[in-house]
């Protein structure tokens, strides 16, 4: 047996796995998924870090002030980045008619949210706090429906809720991100069964404010600061929960450039958070049995079948080239070279693609978020088949831009 | 403290392991029925060559025409020739069943032994028929063999197509480890290359086209 052979075995196992214990989650929790428990009425602090976000600010503001929470329980504290637009400007008019708005300017750009938050949480007045992106719309019941979790159990540290793509997506790829957000939430949500939330994300997520400090704040150098916070938080033995039923919109990549920038800061902040906490590893801990070598392997299998599939690309492409050059009909090569032999491996491969269409279906159905019709069957064939391949290539460059040390928020 | 359940993990890996290993054995017995098909076909055209064989001896004692065992070796060879193809189709490095490559070799001394006869046939009858030997790299990796073996491929199937019942056509792999082959191609100078021989008398190497072949033909 060959060793590129090997390689596709074990994915195909880890993907089996992965999928089985995703249905034997949602089979024992199927009641629970939009479970949020009750709640106490106590002040919160909203941190809003924000740079250059004159587009989307205001509508943010607008936002936090028509949650479902008392008024008088609620601080929101801007924390400007040294924006080059109006930003601050907008932030200061909402800062001058309401009193719980407060704006804090910083002297010099930091190149990421990592500092604007923990200037944000060394101002906040309130043990609970709630980190949001100056993009994002919380839905009004959002503090309702998350708050209860960090109140429940002393050990939970930080709660996040399902994010979603601003309705209605525009753009096909704003289509393509909403499938992927919604598959993302609800398999964060079948993960929290297993306590495995790896992620906070930027766009709401509550905290306790001790407990943020005694991780050690967020980290300043991190492209990624969401998901190291839930590292460093879990590291120290404490819990972050996800609430599937709370939902905040937020703004998606609606060109190629814009998005392939972000998934490469996504991943080059991965692999940040996964060599900062390397030595968690096989810690009797859900970070270090699960969430790191999952990470992990994932990187490392990425990389793998990237490198395998541009060989094979690159041998079938020169293939193709010289044998044309000798006046063979480009048919005929064609032919020869995209055949689909009836092995095990090809039965395997569309096992796999089967398993992971019902999976994006199934989380779409449960989630109610968008209607399933002829054109949204396509879009998610689409998904699956075109979008998640792109995912290797985003891998492959932000391994090389992180070995380079070229990258900036 | 919230207290979670880690059941899934054991469902899944108990669950996972059975159905992988059952798609692993549901592979192998797919791959070893074809396996077995094409051992069954190898072992048919083994007893087919060996009839033949039998008959040009007997051609050699007593005086019998030529034509029908001429014939028999055109259908021996075209046999052979669409099984492989049959067999190449298969990409080795994709199957976990070993035992494709020693059915190849099989092939590939069949194919040598019929060379060795359709050479001989051709001596004893004094026929016009002619010979083309195809010699390449089985499950070559290498951009630049593959393009040649696929213009050669072009072409020799080409000239079958057009000259059907006058050109015997064997396509042999040189990297099987056969003695016999090796020291056959010695004779004509080739040493792990992908070339073509023509009636036993002209060799082509590198680049061709169907006209050049053709015209080595009688």
């Amino acid at each position: 047996m060959e060793y590129s052979t090997l390689i596709f075995l074990f994915y195909t196992y880890v993907t089996l796995f992965i999928s089985s214990l995703l249905f034997f989650i949602f089979l024992s929790n199927k009641n629970k998924l939009f479970f949020y428990p009750k709640h106490k009425i106590e002040p919160v602090s909203i941190i809003m870090p924000c740079y250059n976000e004159e587009r989307e600010i205001g509508k943010a503001i607008e936002s936090l002030l028509n949650l479902d929470w008392p008024k008088d329980k609620l601080e929101i504290i801007i924390v400007d980045d040294k924006s080059s637009d109006n930003s601050v400007k907008i932030a200061k008019k909402y800062a001058k008619k309401y009193d719980n708005i407060r704006v804090i300017e910083s002297k010099v750009n930091s190149g990421g949210a990592a500092r604007p938050c923990n200037i944000g949480v060394d101002a906040a007045k309130y043990e609970i706090i709630a980190i949001t992106d100056a993009d994002s719309k919380p839905e009004k019941n959002i503090i309702k429906k998350m708050i209860g979790f960090l109140q429940k159990d002393k050990n939970t540290a930080g709660v996040t809720c399902s994010v979603l793509v601003d309705k209605p997506p525009k753009t096909f790829i704003e289509k393509l991100q909403l499938i992927e957000y919604i598959v993302i939430a609800f398999s964060r949500k079948l993960l929290d069964f297993i306590n495995a939330v790896y992620v906070t994300p930027g766009p709401f997520a509550l905290y306790k404010k001790d407990k943020i400090i005694e991780a050690g704040k967020f980290d300043e150098k991190n492209m990624t600061q969401d998901i190291e916070i839930v590292w460093a938080l879990r590291k120290i033995g404490y819990s972050v929960r996800m609430s599937l039923g709370s939902k905040v919109y937020t703004t998606a990549p609606n060109k190629l450039k814009v998005w392939w920038k972000q998934r490469n800061r996504w991943n080059i902040g991965g692999i940040q958070t996964i060599i900062k906490h390397k030595n968690q590893i096989l810690k009797n801990n859900i970070l270090g049995n699960f969430i790191l070598p999952f990470f992990s392997v994932s990187l490392f299998i990425g990389i793998i079948g990237i490198i395998l599939m541009l060989n094979n690309l690159i041998n079938k492409i020169s293939t193709f080239y010289l044998t044309e050059k000798f006046g063979v009909s480009s048919y005929l090569i064609l032919t020869k070279l995209i055949s689909l032999p009836p092995l095990m491996i090809l039965y395997f491969s569309f096992a796999l693609i089967s398993i992971g269409l019902f999976f994006t279906y199934f989380c779409i159905s449960n989630m109610k978020e968008l209607n399933v019709g002829f054109k949204e069957l396509f879009t998610i064939f689409f998904y699956f088949l075109a979008y998640l391949s792109l995912y290797p290539f985003v891998i492959l460059s932000s391994v090389y831009k992180y070995l380079r040390g070229n990258y900036t928020w | 403290m919230v207290k979670y359940s880690y059941d899934a993990f054991w469902k899944a890996f108990i669950f996972s392991t059975i159905i992988f290993i059952f798609g692993l054995n549901m592979g192998s017995f797919i791959e070893n029925s074809t396996l077995d098909k094409l051992e069954k076909n190898v072992i048919n055209s083994e007893v087919e060559l060996y009839d033949s064989n039998i008959r040009s001896n007997v051609l050699e004692y007593y005086n019998i025409s030529c034509e029908k065992s001429i014939e028999n070796t055109f259908e021996i060879a075209d046999k052979i020739y669409e099984e492989v193809k049959m067999l190449e189709e298969l990409d080795k490095s994709s199957t976990i069943v070993e035992g494709f490559d020693e059915v190849h070799k099989r092939y590939d001394l069949l194919r040598t032994q019929l060379w060795l006869d359709a050479t001989n046939l051709k001596n004893t009858c004094q026929d016009n028929f002619n010979l083309i030997v195809y010699i390449y790299e089985y499950n070559s990796k290498k951009p630049q063999v593959i393009s040649i073996q696929n213009l050669y491929e072009s072409i020799t199937s080409e000239i079958k197509l057009d000259y059907d019942s006058e050109v015997l056509l064997i396509p042999i792999a040189n990297n099987m480890e056969l003695n016999s082959l090796e020291l056959l191609l010695e004779n004509y100078d080739i040493v792990n290359q992908t070339s073509i021989i023509i009636n036993n008398k002209y060799i082509i190497k590198g680049a061709s086209n169907y006209e050049e072949i053709a015209s080595y033909l009688n």
